[in-house]
């Protein structure tokens, strides 16, 4: 018996030993908590703008009385360096090397920054501010104007709390964010952008108003009806100046001829097309692409999976009527406008 | 007699290995593939209405801080009403409900059920006409929703094809017991892999009854909640993909819940999700195979074999039946037959997630830790096997029976216990 | 000199570029666990390839060695356990030509009399009770021993009416464990490619994986059979049913189960890489990253 013990005991523990870590897992957890779940949405585009903005009230909040006026060079409480300047860039003395700035930099005046400067921490302006061409920046935090320079490049996010220009040939990564509008110079590179104007060049689209002919269209006759919308098999064209007065699905590609109207929202399961001057009220979602022509409109979200192309003076949303515009990739012609926020991981483009 | 037994276990082990190839090539897809989630930047838009319902019987507990969670999401108000549907509760959530009301008399506005069916599908029927808003969302009881979460299952519904939107459950109370342990890796397989891989194909991603809502016009096109359905999830679900609308999964819209802490807790669960699920098998499996021209036939295949998913568990048992019986009369299986049969054992029976899915899962999650507890799946998977074969047993026997007996998960959560710090 | 030492606008650029994803502190700003997937690389499809193929390859050039192993593993053992059990082995071909042996017992089955079905029944009716006693919160337990009981209640049925005919002697048994123990041996480096190869575990830690499952079962399939032998020569062939169903091949896959959980909580390439700031970046240390 006692041999047979022995085998017996010597199998279990080889049989035991790859279900070691299993076991001490059990017993003596090293992941056990449950997975943090993030509290705000994901479209909340100025999050770190505020947060950061709340974090630096509280630092200077506690700065002695001397370090809180005029220029100054010094640590922040919780041990930042940073330094200020009130009247002039030159007050930027560089640390590192020529042109690269290691320290949070607070603007207290108007001011116009030198060109090829690179941040690497923070910009804090408390006045209008026009950054240098060239220039890199971490992250910016305007509480008012904010021009870049062209060729500009921002790393993390930048925010003004009021119009932020932006030169041509920027490159703007992370999430750019105004509390007034954000004009976008010509082959600006950015990845999301959340504003309640947002255009390429100076001049802006509007939403175009009621009053414009159309008439009636009829869907097909394989067109049948799902409760709010008509779903539509294969390709649907809507012929210039036509009016449809409900909601579609298109299971093939979809395009709306110039001057046609949607009254409600459509999606189409690959490409939707605007011809110029087209209009939907509602939304509108495709599989593919969505190519919006000139000067036409979408009242609503414009979703797609692959890639938006919106024309010259087309505009999406309203004062009164914000909305998102998200693809992976989005393409921008002059005097394109979106009212709310514009969302591209893999890169948007103006031209 | 061989043949009578060697053809329905090679049947049931084709099955398994159709469910096996299944949830591998949704691993290779989640962890490889071109991920899917369209809707989750709509961070800017016109809001629309939404009536968010809450099923409570006797939540004393954790209606409290449910509400609260949902009071404090950033949806803007004026487009928010929140309805408990206080269904024949005897305990404190009467009063609480009633305070809440009082407090919050445009927010919040409780609707009373004093009789009438039992249950969450029968509560969720009757409470519907109480709002007209747009887009009903739906939260169990002990659910805690971020500040952001109400935005995040509505911007689906910009694309007018939703008709149900899914968000990704959390387990809450991990730590607990190895119950708890196990079942966050049953839900870590089926949302972030299973789910989020079903989306990315274009298949039918299911919703889950909970962190998700329904499109309003969507709901009245075909009849509203069904109350004679054990699992009014898996009902919806079929019905709208059925009628032509599209069920919508999105990972990133996670929310806490509380899983079952003990085991008579689960399996009372389980075998309520049996129960329900088979129904809808019975239902739709025939609609669905006939394949209206708007269903691509991968999201047919890839129905029926959602439909089926509880009834694998009771196959799986026949299996091995079948299997000691072939032993005794003397038939040499292939060693292949009994490893499917092994391996089927280290699964999940929520859905079927093998132990490859649930690792992945898990990886991208960044929690690799709780890996370890891989071999305990089989733990896990032999209590539910029993529990769900013998409610699929019961149910087949009575299927004559219209009634339905509705088990509530029991609640463990003290009232206004600590939950899990949100980082932001 | 060119090519020494990178140019400095190149320099330049790497650095921005990793401010551009990590914090303050250095680590890397990962994206929501909702939104990430794993990226694929050739090198990782040929390094699949490379070890399961490679396993597999092992294995068969292995089998005559591993045949000869179990053979001394079965001759020492029963010389320990003091059996009188004649053990031969039997030579076996596989395709390509490769010959092994296995194990083979020249012993009589013993079948279950009397009062072996009735020990039997005692053991299994107080396991079934037992199962009813436990608390419940070992209920995956309480429903193990049912089965367990089941299983064994299964072959005292068959015994009790129908000894003769059971169609199993001792050498089947045997001879079935093992070749099934081979043959989930030759799975082990194709499911491992399939499932664990495709992640980004650095090479080494796939390859040692690889062979420690292999060695594992190579040591523990005949254990495991040595076992079941003792325990049937002294409990008859009523034990066989459920050694061969409960405690044959799921154990085996239980041991592999276990190897993969645990490989796969290791950590992998990419993450050893992103939790380590590279020395260029030289950041104040402070708050929380914005």
């Amino acid at each position: 018996m006692l041999p047979f013990l022995a085998l017996l005991g010597l199998t279990l523990l080889w049989l035991l030993l790859p279900l070691l870590p299993a076991f001490r897992e059990l017993v003596r957890p090293t992941d056990v908590a449950p997975l943090k779940v993030v509290d705000r949405s994901s479209g909340y585009v100025a999050y770190f703008a505020r947060n950061f903005r709340q974090y630096l009230d509280r630092q200077m909040a506690a700065l002695p009385g001397e370090a809180q006026v005029g220029d100054y060079v010094g640590k922040l409480p919780d041990g930042t360096q940073f330094i200020r300047v009130r009247k002039s860039s030159q007050g930027l003395t560089h640390e590192v090397e020529p042109g690269t700035q290691n320290r949070l930099v607070v603007v207290d005046g108007a001011m116009t920054l030198q060109d090829g400067e690179t941040f690497l921490m923070e910009v804090y302006a408390r006045a209008p501010m026009i950054g240098g061409a060239g220039s890199v920046y971490r992250a910016i935090y305007a509480d008012r104007e904010l021009g870049l320079g062209e060729r500009s490049t921002v790393l993390r996010w930048a925010h003004a709390g009021g119009t932020m220009g932006v030169g041509s040939h920027s490159v703007l990564r992370g999430r750019i964010t105004s509390d007034q509008a954000v004009v976008l110079g010509a082959n600006v590179v950015f990845e999301r952008i959340g504003a309640p104007r947002i255009s390429v060049g100076t001049e802006h689209g509007i939403p175009p108003g009621d009053g414009f002919a159309a008439h009636p269209f009829a869907l097909p006759e394989h067109a049948h009806p799902i409760g709010d919308h008509y779903r539509v098999e294969g390709d649907l064209e809507i012929p210039a100046g036509a009016r449809v007065t409900s909601s579609l699905v298109v299971a093939g590609s979809l395009t709306i001829g110039p001057g046609a109207v949607v009254e409600g929202s459509v999606k189409a399961h690959r490409d939707v097309e605007l011809a110029d001057a087209a209009r939907v009220r509602g939304s509108v979602v495709a599989r593919r692409r969505v190519m919006v022509g000139d000067s036409a409109w979408i009242g609503g979200p414009v979703i797609a999976e692959e890639r938006i192309r919106l024309g010259q003076r087309s505009v999406v949303g309203g004062p009164e009527l914000p909305a998102t515009v998200s693809a992976p990739l989005i393409e921008l012609a002059a005097g394109a406008t979106v009212y709310g926020q514009i969302s591209a991981p893999l890169g948007a483009r103006t031209f | 007699m061989r043949l009578a037994l060697l053809i329905p276990l090679y049947a049931i082990v084709a099955v398994l290995i159709i469910y096996t190839v299944r949830h591998y090539l949704f691993t290779l897809n989640r962890l490889f593939g071109r991920h899917r989630q369209p809707y989750v930047d709509i961070g800017t838009a016109a809001w629309p209405r939404v009536a968010v319902f809450v099923p409570c019987h006797n939540e004393e507990r954790v209606i409290a801080q449910m509400l609260d969670a949902l009071l404090a999401c950033d949806y803007p108000e004026r487009q928010l009403v929140i309805i408990p549907i206080n269904d024949r509760s005897s305990d404190g959530t009467s009063r609480i409900l009633a305070d809440y009301a009082g407090r919050f008399p445009v927010r919040v506005a409780p609707f009373h059920r004093k009789g009438g069916k039992p249950g969450k599908a029968a509560a969720l029927k009757d409470a519907m006409e109480a709002s007209d808003a747009a887009i009903h969302l739906v939260f169990d009881a002990d659910y805690l929703p971020g500040r952001g979460l109400i935005k995040q299952l509505v911007g689906p519904f910009f694309d007018p094809e939703v008709g149900a939107v899914m968000g990704r459950v959390v387990p809450m109370n991990v730590n607990k017991t190895l119950l708890t342990r196990l079942l966050d890796l049953e839900r870590t397989g089926g949302y972030q892999v299973d789910q989020q891989a079903r989306m990315n194909l274009g298949l039918i991603p299911q919703y889950g009854g909970t962190v998700g809502g329904v499109r309003r016009t969507a709901l009245i096109h075909m009849g509203g909640w069904r109350d004679d359905t054990l699992a009014e999830d898996t009902d919806i679900t079929f019905r709208l993909i059925l009628a032509g609308w599209e069920v919508v999964y999105q990972n990133r819209s996670e929310c806490y819940e509380e899983v079952p802490e003990n085991w008579p807790s689960r399996i009372r669960q389980i075998k309520r999700w049996a129960r329900g699920h088979n129904q809808a098998l019975a239902r739709y499996w025939w609609p669905l195979l006939k394949r209206p021209a708007h269903l691509r036939r991968w999201a047919v295949v890839d129905g029926l074999l959602l439909l089926g998913v509880f009834a694998v568990g009771p196959l799986l048992l026949l299996g091995w039946v079948l299997a000691v019986a072939l032993y005794y009369m003397g038939v040499q299986l292939s060693v292949g037959v009994y490893v499917i049969l092994a391996v089927a054992m280290y699964s999940t029976l929520g859905n079927f997630a093998a132990f490859f899915e649930v690792a992945a899962g898990a990886r991208l999650d960044g929690s690799r830790g709780r890996i370890r507890l891989l071999p305990f799946l089989i733990v896990g998977f032999l209590v539910s096997l029993v529990s769900v074969s013998w409610a699929t047993l019961v149910q087949m026997a009575t299927f004559w029976r219209k009634d339905q007996l509705w088990d509530k998960t029991e609640r463990h959560r003290e009232a206004g216990a600590m939950i899990p710090k949100e980082t932001g | 000199m060119p090519g020494k030492r990178a140019r400095p606008e190149l320099e330049r650029t790497r650095k921005l570029e990793a401010m551009r994803v990590r914090g303050v502190r250095g680590g890397v700003i990962t994206p929501h666990r909702s939104m990430v997937g794993l990226p694929w690389t050739a090198f990782r499809l040929l390094t699949t390839l490379l070890l399961s193929l490679g396993g597999l390859l092992l294995l068969y050039v292995s089998l005559p060695g591993l045949g000869r192993f179990w053979q001394e593993i079965f001759e020492r053992t029963i010389q320990f356990l003091g059996l009188q059990v004649p053990l031969g082995n039997q030579v076996w071909t596989v395709p390509g030509g490769l010959e092994f042996t296995l194990p083979v017992l020249a012993v009589v089955t013993p079948l279950p009399g009397t009062r072996e079905i009735w020990i039997a029944v005692l053991v299994s009716v107080l396991v079934f009770a037992l199962s009813f006693l436990l608390p419940v919160r070992f209920t995956p337990l309480r429903y193990f021993l049912r089965l367990l009981a089941i299983v064994e209640g299964s072959a005292i049925a068959f015994f009790a009416f129908s000894t003769e005919s059971f169609p199993y002697r001792l050498q089947d048994h045997v001879f079935i464990l093992l070749s099934a123990g081979l043959v989930v041996m030759a799975l082990v480096p194709l499911v491992l490619g399939l499932t664990l190869h495709v992640f980004d575990l650095a090479f080494w830690k796939k390859l040692l994986l690889t062979l420690a499952i292999l060695a594992h079962l190579a040591v523990f399939i005949p254990l495991q059979v040595l076992v079941h032998i003792w325990l049937v020569l002294h409990g008859s062939a009523v034990l066989m049913p459920v050694l061969f169903l409960v405690f044959g091949l799921l154990l085996d896959v239980l041991v592999f189960v276990a190897f993969y959980g645990w490989a796969l909580s290791w950590q992998g390439e990419l993450e050893r890489r992103d939790l380590s700031p590279p020395a260029h970046l030289a950041m104040p240390a402070r708050r929380q990253p914005a």
